[in-house]
């Protein structure tokens, strides 16, 4: 098959209009997965039943496939009476997700500040939340930015398991062109360029937060 | 080495839900199929199920390498590494959410 620029110029308004639905789930996803992730990561220095709970659940959403997680929100939601629509559902699953992996990343971070900071917050009888927002924390997350820079990149790079339910992302806006012309050559290989020139430079960004995060 | 492989192995399992795509017909696909094409309503059963599948073979997964690990350390002459938070605690609580 010959590689055909027209058809490529053709097909480029689509490609990038399902780049930016891909660019706003992962924006979403990644919200959703910081701040749940890090609820997760508290609960479980929590009290035993919430934590035996929490860590139960992290344990099941990273023992099985997200693709499954996803079909599992999209089919089993609407029985319950909670009708969303397919891009919801895709921010909702991945950012479950990624949670639970990034509940392990501030977990790393929470063991890894010293034990003297807590006993230290304990003497001045600081109350709970603040030892939590004003000692704790503080410490433990700017170390552990990169790890969550990473997942943010593996989030990007799982988007296009939502095609699954039918959000046009950019690799569903692939496979729809694809399936119309029979061209299925141009279609993916500017899909997969499109993907490698944003987490290209995300990585490059990382490897440099790491860089900055080692000499502190 | 083996702690690493064994998470590599449960991706590896997890990544084979992505075969479904490409019409090979492992669990998930079967379920998506008996879904959307037969419209079935018992998509919670069905689809909790499938998850439960994988936990179960990720478990196995887990149990049969933190043997392996056993195994070398007992041969290397050295008692198991110690493990404070590692994932068999939780079997019993994870079982739960895919099994109800």
């Amino acid at each position: 098959m010959v590689w055909d620029w027209s058809y490529v110029a053709a097909i480029l308004p689509q490609l990038l209009d399902g780049l930016r639905i891909t660019v706003i789930v992962t924006v979403l996803g990644s919200l959703v997965a910081l701040v749940l992730g890090l609820v997760f990561a508290v609960a479980l220095r929590g009290p035993a039943p919430v934590r035996i709970a929490v860590r139960g659940l992290v344990e099941f959403v990273r023992s099985t496939p997200l693709l499954v997680q996803v079909f599992f929100l999209f089919f089993v939601l609407p029985q319950f009476g909670v009708v969303l629509g397919a891009l919801v559902v895709g921010v909702i699953a991945l950012g479950l997700h990624y949670a639970s992996y990034n509940a392990e990343v501030y977990r790393a971070g929470i063991d890894a500040v010293p034990r003297g900071q807590w006993e230290a917050a304990t003497a001045l009888s600081l109350p709970r939340s603040r030892v939590w927002t004003g000692v704790v924390l503080p410490q433990a997350i700017p170390r552990v930015l990169p790890a969550l820079g990473n997942n943010v990149i593996s989030m990007f790079k799982e988007t296009p398991l939502l095609i699954g339910i039918g959000v046009l992302d950019i690799v569903g806006r692939a496979r729809e062109a694809g399936n119309v012309s029979f061209r299925h050559v141009e279609v993916y290989t500017i899909a997969g360029v499109l993907f490698l020139l944003l987490s290209y430079p995300a990585a490059l960004l990382v490897r440099r937060l790491e860089r900055r995060v080692g000499s502190i | 080495m083996l702690p690493p492989l064994n998470n590599l192995f449960i991706q590896l399992l997890k990544s084979t839900a992505l075969l479904s795509f490409v019409f090979v017909s492992e669990i998930t696909r079967q379920a998506t199929y008996m879904l959307i094409s037969a419209f079935n309503p018992d998509a919670f059963p069905i689809l909790a199920l499938v998850l439960g599948c994988y936990l179960v073979l990720s478990l196995l997964i887990t149990t049969g390498m933190r043997a392996l690990e056993r195994v070398a350390a007992r041969r290397l002459g050295r008692g198991p590494a110690p493990r404070i938070r590692g994932r068999e605690p939780a079997t019993t609580s994870a079982g739960r959410p895919g099994g109800s």
